[in-house]
């Protein structure tokens, strides 16, 4: 009895194994294409990896629902990208998709001749399946007119080839449309000028933006033009100029304008000038257009970073200057009121455990928001000062130290803990 | 209990339809994966031995403590009941017995019970004292409890007792102490102490926190979260080990880092879900707390708690292809906003997310995008590192014990996270060759708190021996080597049986070679005082151990020849270097014997003692074997070949002209190509005829030079010659004397020809001081140039001169004497 029963579960296992090595049933990506290319019908691939991902069954399980469902079926070929471990799939993993991925299950859609569509994030694909239809149902509906233009991109010459390019690329979700290398290819070839606009609204990442505009700043591609003697004017001139492009939208946007506020900063820096408004009202914009992107949030803390009027706010009894304070006085203020145990003179100081060069001065402290006590020396740099609260007001007090802080070292900064002690 | 060893009792203690239930369950349902052939044979084994259990289980009583008798194991294996020290070997092992070594192989790692049931072996008296949390007064009374008693690392109570002695050492009885002045601590610290099996975990992780709180601290905010029942202890172990530094390393730069962002609590929850959700590599259960401390951070740069998640949730790539998981960021400079990577507000617009996404969404350059990688391995359960490089950082991952893969140029150079020194890949072979082996660490490790004991109790000899016999479980262990150094320099080890005891002990260091060296640190005044023989023995050994091991441009042999050089006499030089040539030139693959060339040359070249050079490397390439035909011999010829090139540039630097002829001829007795004679159209017309070279100088050599064919480029046959770009790119012929010379002929390589248009040949008689005979703007393909009658010159130089910095290649330059 126990060995029929062990047999049975060796069957059993065996079987279920076997389901695990392979459970997506479509066909691997050449065949996909070809079969596209025959039936002139966009290609979508599930990236995904049997032997190594955790959910990889419930995942092949979700995506054939998917594709079978009333709105997809029958109207793509449907094919995957089983990226399993080992390094012969190594070697065709990078030849084989057009674009690379780190996370995976994702999901590529191409056009029937290759061209990359979309690219479907995981958490999109682990996302709701109503929502993965609708990506890839407008897919579908775009794929005739992008594969058109697409081929008008590259039959025609010059800047009508790549206007058609172009147009292509607006067909696709914007952060689909920066990752299409081979429409790109056509504009960068065919416009070189940007006469179109879509070279600056897709093509140029921002490494690209800051050769040209650092290209511009030092007097051309030969220039040697150093610190104040680079050409502000030109360079600030050329940005504004493609921001007039209506066609330059969301993050590229941002990204011109954080190109504005690099060209201000510089002028700044160099000219020891203190007109901050050009460069703060240009970050301000590219916060305004998302402040939830990437750049959205690092335009705000490059905006507060560079607003003399703002200040930090340091939590959790710890302080790290690096990111925060690069040549310049900037108010800290720091919640003690943990710290206080009824009145008394308290001994505040910051207790270094990174010592990059940091100067602190002008200590205060503020009760309930009223000022109770600072330094005797407002100018004078020290990391440690006596406060006395000899009168506070009955319960909890909000007691806050504020202080000025200026670190010159970036990446050597200073950090480490903030101490408030009774005597 | 030795871990591991319980885990598999467990298993096989039940019936054997319910371990095979068991084990087709975890088949069936996918959540043991198929990943290595060691977890095939683990499951093999675990039926295995599920059946032979069962027979056993019929005749034998199994109520017996399960932990004294897997204790017992190790030491039955060996010497039996009691444990009996090795005796002194005085075997001095022959250069033959030393190339036959071969490294242990070790049986693959098992899952094992991470979370022991915590179980007491201690005396009444001693858990009564714990209660005070006077822990001097503790560690006293555990001395004299053990003063009485023989080393069995059989006995429990022994054991836990010895382990709590090494525990309150380590940390410090006045540092427990005071963590006992608070209620709660106080309650953590009996309950562990009291806990044998979590207390080895932790003594026997590596780096065990010295002097510290920071170590016990950890382990009491895991115990605290977990309300006391810890469920993972090695994780426990390795966090507390990470935060806490070692007596080695005491640095601990993560006490230093913003609590609310680097908190061990967090990582070990993190963890704990992790594997809870099959989300890490199929390896990790089995990791030992020694491999866990690669998961958990990096000691020496950290990144932030939140990283772990962020690249749990967003790097997830087939298990081997973790080396390029790097370029998920943009490698990128400036960053988004403009700033420079040197500057330091690069990172500062997204400060706020953690560290990984800072970096996938700003990117960086090498040390972020290093991390990343790293991390990304690490937060799914995959130990890694990343490793420090000149100007550049890069990261090493692994995924079966002893197989470090390399990430964005790792996985060699200084390890940002270590137990036994950062210099890789001297510190991870180490590190693997000691830990790999779970059974002889773990009796090892048994033996190290006797002979601490025993030292305690005031038994020096005793812990002599017991150190020895502990590292004859592991006898790489440098920390144990190094305890017995010390008691072994306080018994006035004599000069005979220093030299016996290295020669018995180098050449255990198979596949460690530099470990060796390392290990003799400590025995610099010992080795001096033996005379120049026994010295060259002992660096014999070490040659041959390091000539077998992993050769890495990160590891220079160059120090350590040096320095044995330096302490012998004079006379002593040409036997020291001969020994050194013939072990590295038949040896390894090459690139020692680069280094060891390149000191040489530096040497002994081009002075006084230039001739012990010639003696010494001519005797070892008259040694040298001659070549096979297989791919492993091309690659080693190879190899070999690039050492010579590099040799030859050294020699040629140093104008050693005897270094540069023997390193020419030993070349080419080793199978060094020759080039196909290409011959000269210019050469019927020259007066005189091809003066024999004494030297060939390059002013930089490129990947394209061919320094074995150096003296070629002299002869009519010709060979080849490549510099780097430089503005003015030269070559100069010496001749052995002074001499009438009539002329020359340059002759460029084939190919590339439109560079070197411009050039004037010299001659000189100081080699310094260089009169011009004949200058071109165009120098055609071949250049023949006529001397003026008259002129004498020991040295003749070709000089090109480029408007910027240009190659130059040559295959001729051959001097016409009359």
């Amino acid at each position: 009895m126990k060995k029929t029963l062990f047999t049975l579960l060796v069957l059993l296992s065996g079987l279920a194994a076997a389901d695990t090595t392979n459970s997506c049933k479509l066909p691997d990506v050449p065949t996909a294409r070809e079969q596209a290319k025959q039936q002139n019908k966009p290609i979508i691939i599930l990236r995904h990896g049997s032997d190594w991902l955790h959910d990889d069954a419930d995942i092949c399980r979700k995506w054939q629902k998917i594709i079978d469902s009333p709105e997809l079926a029958g109207k793509a070929v449907y094919g995957q990208f089983d990226d399993t471990t080992g390094q012969e799939n190594g070697d065709v993993r990078k030849k084989i998709l057009p674009v690379e991925c780190f996370n995976m299950p994702e999901v590529v859609v191409m056009a029937a001749d290759g061209t990359l569509m979309a690219v479907l994030p995981t958490k999109m694909v682990r996302g709701k399946e109503s929502g993965i239809i609708k990506v890839l149902s407008k897919m579908l509906e775009i794929h005739p007119e992008f594969s058109q233009l697409a081929a008008k991109a590259n039959k025609t010459e010059g800047i009508e080839g790549a206007k058609a390019a172009g147009e292509a690329l607006d067909l696709l979700y914007q952060r689909d449309a920066v990752r299409c290398g081979a429409l790109h290819n056509i504009i960068n070839k065919k416009d070189p000028e940007d006469t179109t606009g879509y070279r600056s609204q897709y093509c140029w990442e921002h490494m690209g933006m800051y050769r040209q505009i650092n290209s511009i700043l030092k007097g051309g591609p030969e220039g040697q033009l150093k610190g104040a003697d680079r050409k502000f004017d030109d360079a600030i001139k050329y940005v504004q100029k493609v921001l007039k492009n209506k066609r330059l939208k969301g993050e590229r946007r941002q990204q011109w304008l954080c190109g504005l506020a690099y060209i201000y900063r510089e002028r700044n820096g160099s000219t020891k000038s203190d007109d901050w408004k050009p460069c703060l009202d240009a970050l301000k914009e590219a916060v305004e257009i998302n402040p939830d992107n990437e750049i959205g949030i690092g335009a705000a803390k490059y905006h507060k970073f560079l607003d003399r009027d703002a200040y930090y706010v340091i939590k959790n009894d710890f302080y790290d200057s690096g990111d925060q304070v690069v040549g310049y006085d900037k108010e800290w203020r720091i919640d003690v009121s943990h710290h206080i145990k009824g009145p008394g003179t308290y001994t505040f100081y910051l207790e270094k455990t990174k010592t990059g060069r940091m100067d602190t001065k002008d200590f205060r402290i503020y009760v309930n928001g009223k000022l109770a006590d600072k330094s005797d020396d407002p100018t004078k740099i020290v990391d440690r000062v006596d406060f006395d609260l000899n009168s506070l007001p009955p319960g909890k007090p909000k007691v806050e130290v504020r202080l000025l802080s200026r670190c010159y070292d970036g990446w050597y900064a200073s950090a480490g803990f903030i101490r408030m002690q009774k005597k | 209990m030795v871990p591991g060893a319980r885990h598999r009792h467990k298993q096989s203690s039940g019936g054997s339809v319910f371990v095979a239930l068991l084990a087709l369950a975890a088949l069936g349902v996918g959540g043991y994966y198929l990943y290595d052939q060691s977890q095939k044979n683990d499951k093999s084994a675990l039926v295995k031995k599920s059946k032979k259990k069962k027979k056993k289980a019929s005749t034998k009583q199994e109520t017996a403590r399960t932990e004294q008798r897997i204790a017992s194991a190790a030491a039955e294996e060996t010497t039996g009941n009691e444990i009996i020290p090795a005796a002194d070997s005085g075997n001095t092992s022959s250069a033959t017995e030393i190339k036959s070594a071969a490294r242990k192989t070790f049986p693959p790692p098992s899952r094992y019970d991470r979370a022991p049931k915590a179980v007491s072996h201690l005396p009444k008296a001693i858990v009564d004292k714990l209660d005070g949390g006077d822990y001097q007064a503790v560690y006293d009374d555990l001395v004299k409890a053990l003063k009485g008693q023989k080393p069995n690392i059989k006995s429990d109570e022994y054991m836990h007792c010895a382990m709590l002695t090494e525990l309150i050492r380590c940390t410090g009885a006045e540092v427990m102490t005071e963590l006992a002045k608070d209620k709660n601590k106080a309650k953590f610290l009996e309950a562990f102490c009291k806990d044998s099996a979590w207390l080895e975990f932790y003594l026997g992780g590596g780096l065990v926190p010295y002097q510290t709180p920071v170590g016990v601290d950890v382990l009491y905010r895991i115990w605290k979260e977990e309300d006391g029942k810890v469920k993972n202890k090695a994780l426990a172990v390795a966090l507390a080990s990470l935060w806490g530094g070692g007596e080695t390393s005491p640095q601990q730069p993560l006490t230093k880092m913003n609590p609310a962002q680097f908190n061990p609590v967090w990582r070990y929850n993190f963890f704990l879900k992790q594997e809870r959700e099959k989300k890490l590599h199929p390896n990790y259960p089995k990791l030992r707390p020694w491999e866990l401390r690669f998961v958990v951070g990096i000691a020496g740069q950290d990144w932030d708690d939140k990283s772990f998640e962020w690249a749990a949730e967003n790097i997830n790539m087939p298990w081997d292809q973790y080396h390029s998981a790097c370029w998920a960021a943009v490698y990128t400079d400036p960053s988004r906003f403009g700033d420079s990577v040197q500057g330091g507000a690069y990172n500062m617009p997204y400060s706020v997310m953690s560290d990984a996404e800072t970096t996938h969404r700003n990117g960086g350059v090498c040390g972020a995008l290093s991390h990343l990688g790293c991390f990304a391995a690490m937060a799914h359960g995959i130990p890694a590192t990343t490793v420090g490089q000149p100007g550049h950082c890069a990261y090493g991952y692994r995924l079966e014990r002893g197989k470090w893969v390399g990430g964005f140029g790792g996985p060699d150079g200084g390890m940002h996270n270590q137990i036994f020194g950062h210099r890789a890949p001297t510190s991870y072979t180490l590190m693997e060759t000691v830990f790999g082996d779970d059974k002889g660490v773990a009796t090892a490790y048994r033996k190290s708190y006797a002979a601490r004991a025993l030292e305690a109790a005031g038994d020096s000899a005793g812990a002599i021996d017991m150190w020895k016999s502990a590292l004859e479980d592991s006898p790489l262990h440098p920390f144990f080597r190094k305890e017995l150094h010390r008691l072994m320099k306080e018994a006035n080890t004599s000069a005979d049986s220093w030299h016996k005891y290295l020669m018995a002990t180098i050449p255990l260091y198979v596949e460690n070679g530099f470990a060796a060296v390392d290990m003799t640190a400590d025995l610099e005044q010992e080795i001096a005082a033996l005379n120049d023989a026994q010295k060259i023995d002992i660096y014999s050994a070490m040659h041959t151990m390091i000539a077998g091991s992993k050769s890495s441009w990160a590891v220079k042999c160059t120090d350590v020849i040096k320095n044995q050089s330096a302490t012998l006499s004079e006379n002593m030089q040409e036997t020291y270097l001969t020994r050194v040539f013939g072990i590295h030139m038949h040896t390894g693959d090459g690139t020692v014997f680069g280094q060891v060339l390149e000191w040489a040359v530096a040497e002994f070249c081009g002075g006084e003692k230039e001739a012990i050079f010639s003696k010494a490397f001519a005797s070892a390439a008259e040694k040298a074997p001659a070549s096979g035909s297989g791919e492993a011999d091309a690659e080693k010829s190879k190899r070999m070949m690039a050492a010579y090139n590099k040799a030859i540039v050294a020699a040629e630097q140093s104008r050693s002209a005897p270094a540069f002829q023997s390193l020419i001829q030993a070349a080419k007795k080793s199978g060094a190509a020759s080039t196909t004679p290409i011959p000269l159209n210019t050469l019927p017309g020259m007066q005189g005829s091809p003066a024999q070279a004494a030297l060939f100088r390059i002013s930089t050599s490129a990947q394209w030079d061919t320094p074995t064919t150096h003296l070629d480029i002299t002869t009519p046959d010709g060979g080849k010659c490549h510099t780097n770009k430089e503005e003015k790119p030269h070559f100069i012929v010496e001749l052995p004397n002074s001499s009438a010379v009539t002329g020359c002929i340059v002759r460029k390589t084939d190919g590339n020809e439109g560079r070197m248009k411009k050039a004037t040949v010299y001659t000189s008689s100081d080699g310094a001081t260089w009169m011009p005979k004949e200058s071109t703007d165009d120098m055609p393909k071949e250049w023949a140039v006529n001397f003026p009658a008259g002129t004498s010159a020991k040295w003749v130089k070709v000089e090109f001169e480029n408007k910027s910095p240009d190659f130059a290649h040559i295959s001729h330059f051959v001097v016409f004497t009359r």
